[in-house]
């Protein structure tokens, strides 16, 4: 059965036998896949936290400005909340949120949801607020804990803004969504006057009444309202994706891209040197009657179980930079570390095509050779 | 039956820079033969034992090896695993193998089974007297061990023809001439066909016939 046993064996001495050289090609190889499990993973969480942001609104469906591309941009009248909840019987609740972002200080800046204050449990649970209490009335703010962690506020005292404006500081909550953590809550009216979007909001949330068809609804709304998009909250996730994430991906693959070829190069520079060094072996072997096969596959064998042992250190290297990187305080607010094991088999993918891609031009030249010229050489 | 094991009518070989190393070689090597191709350096010496052993095909003339004539041979590779064992002056073996791994090479190439491959390798080991380096690396063995060693993983798969191309070229007199009774003694205990190369008169001495080469022609049949 275990036939192969002596072209693995010959795989594995040669690769200690060149221990130092491996050691570096492995590593080479573990910095191209840690580059890539970090920069996925903590691509991935960014995406995650993020859509689950929305989710937290408990919504049914979302409306926003048809035509945009994301949602930070999208601006409704509010007077249309009130209009579409008397309008259609299906929908028992609606309310409004304006999404904004603004600077505290030269250097920080604070995301902002506006709420009306007797909807905010739509979005933060009475057990979520960890100090203090809800926002109640106008000038008031609840802080997330990330975001309360950074500002140097307690409970009590004012959170200043730009120009002179302040908001009183009320209570702190956790929800275990990094994103949402890192946002404070206030007053709709409040956010939309220091925005300068009086009378406006960002979205609907609507909810409605058990047993109803979403479908009916947002035919309903989009008929009445065609500069409206209306979509189940899941969908929100995937259609309002801001510019960012775009850019998130592209830079994702794009650092991806570079760690591969770095990978490639590294491997390849190894197997060369590797098959030049052993061009009498190789002769040797031909003239014994290995056939271009296994000699094909002695080489690659060599390349994959580099490429393979790379990606093992790669992951831990990898897992290494991701808790690393979640746990300074600047982007512990966005991204918690999560692992994710398709991730790791993407790696694993890749760490094989690495090690093919990078094996395959030295062993091809391997196969060529001649016995006689391969004997020769000294 | 046919008693020859290798027959060579009309060997010519030119390399693309002009040298002729082989110039109309005709030969004929009987079963159990030892025999000895005696030749100055350039002579052609290890043209010849390559073409006889299947890794290079002669620019004209045809080579019959155990009734076979290998131009007509789609896979040398297969053709040499089986049918011949070869022995080289330097650097036989894989140094990263120990003695009986080295020894199992060829009988990997022909897809034997492990358990059966060890076996092998430790019979053959014992036959050249080195029962007790199984698991030596070439750096841990003499030159002579080593040569040993080739000689065993040539025999590997039993061969019709083994071929030894100056194998104790680079030892001391004493040790060579070892080596030769060793190879002598299996030519006749085994049967194996032998051709071996050499510079030296001693080991010539020991061969059944002697075939002089000089500028790629044989100058004369002993
Ligand atoms: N690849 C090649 N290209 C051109 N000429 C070659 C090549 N290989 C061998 N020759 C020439 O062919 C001739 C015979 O070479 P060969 O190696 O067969 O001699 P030899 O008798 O084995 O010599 P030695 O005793 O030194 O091993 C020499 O003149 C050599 O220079
Ligand atoms: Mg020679």
């Amino acid at each position: 059965m275990w036939r192969e046993e002596l072209l693995f064996t010959l795989i594995w001495r040669n690769i200690r036998a060149r221990r130092t050289r491996s050691l570096f090609t492995i590593i080479g190889i573990g910095v191209s896949i840690a580059i890539i499990v970090a920069v996925m993973t903590l691509a991935s969480d960014f995406k995650k936290e993020w859509c689950g942001s929305i989710i937290q609104t408990k919504a049914d469906l979302i409306a926003v400005q048809r035509g945009l591309t994301g949602i930070s941009g999208s601006s409704i009248d509010e007077s249309l909340i009130g209009k579409i909840e008397s309008k259609y019987d299906d929908v028992e609740h609606a309310t409004g949120f304006l999404l904004a972002s603004l600077s505290l200080s030269d250097i920080q800046a604070l995301n902002i949801v506006g709420v009306r204050p007797e909807d905010s449990d739509l979005y933060i649970d009475e057990n979520q607020i960890i100090e203090g209490r809800f926002i109640q009335r106008e000038g008031e703010i609840v802080l997330g804990k990330a975001a309360y962690n950074i500002s140097g506020v307690e409970v009590g005292e004012d959170v200043r803004f730009q120009m002179d404006r302040k908001l009183k500081l009320v209570g702190i909550y956790e929800t275990g969504n990094t994103y949402i953590d890192n946002y404070a809550i206030a007053p709709l009216v409040d956010v939309q006057e220091m925005t300068n979007r009086q009378g406006k909001v960002t979205m609907i949330a609507l909810y409605l009444k058990p047993g109803t068809k979403a479908k009916g609804v947002i035919y309903a709304i989009e008929d009445y309202r065609p500069d409206l998009k209306v979509m189940p909250t899941p969908e929100v996730m995937e259609e309002a994706i801001p510019l960012g994430m775009e850019q998130v991906d592209a830079f994702t693959w794009g650092l991806s891209v570079i760690a591969i070829a770095m990978g490639v190069i590294g491997t390849a520079n190894t197997m060369s040197l590797s098959v030049s060094e052993r061009t009498r072996e190789i002769g040797i072997l031909m003239a014994i009657g290995w056939s271009r096969l296994k000699i094909l596959s002695l080489i690659l064998g060599e390349s994959l179980l580099l490429s393979v042992a790379g990606f093992g250190i790669g992951s831990l290297l990898g897992i290494g930079a991701v808790y690393g990187i979640t746990s300074h305080p600047i982007v512990s607010g966005y991204i918690g570390p999560s692992l994710d094991t398709g991730v790791f088999l993407i790696a694993l993918a890749i760490a094989l095509l690495l090690g093919l891609l990078g094996g395959a031009y030295p062993a091809y030249r391997a196969t060529r050779f001649s016995p006689v010229e391969a004997l020769r050489y000294e | 039956m046919n008693r020859l094991i290798v027959s060579a009518e009309g060997i010519t070989r030119a390399y693309h820079n002009g040298v002729v190393a082989l110039d109309n070689i005709n030969l004929q090597i009987e079963k159990g033969e030892f025999l000895v191709i005696l030749g100055p350096t350039g002579s052609g010496k290890t043209t010849l034992l390559n073409i006889i052993g299947g890794m290079d095909r002669p620019t004209t003339g045809k080579v019959f090896v155990d009734g076979t004539e290998l131009s007509r041979v789609r896979n040398l590779s297969q053709f040499r695993a089986e049918k011949v064992g070869f022995v080289f002056q330097l650097h036989n073996l894989i140094p990263t193998l120990n003695a009986a791994e080295n020894i199992q090479l060829p009988m990997c190439a022909l897809k034997m089974a492990s358990r059966k491959r060890k076996r092998r390798a430790l019979e053959l080991l014992e036959m050249v007297g080195l029962k007790n380096r199984v698991s030596h690396t070439p750096p841990m063995l003499s030159g002579g061990e080593r040569q040993r060693v080739a000689i065993a993983r040539a025999l590997a798969n039993n061969p019709c023809l083994v071929i030894g191309d100056e194998p104790t070229g680079t030892l001391d007199p004493e040790t060579g001439r070892e080596i030769i009774a060793l190879m002598q003694d299996l030519n006749r205990t085994v049967g194996t066909t032998l051709v071996v190369t050499t510079h030296d008169p001693g080991v010539a001495s020991k061969a059944d016939r002697i075939v002089r080469l000089e500028r790629g022609s044989i100058s004369n049949y002993n």
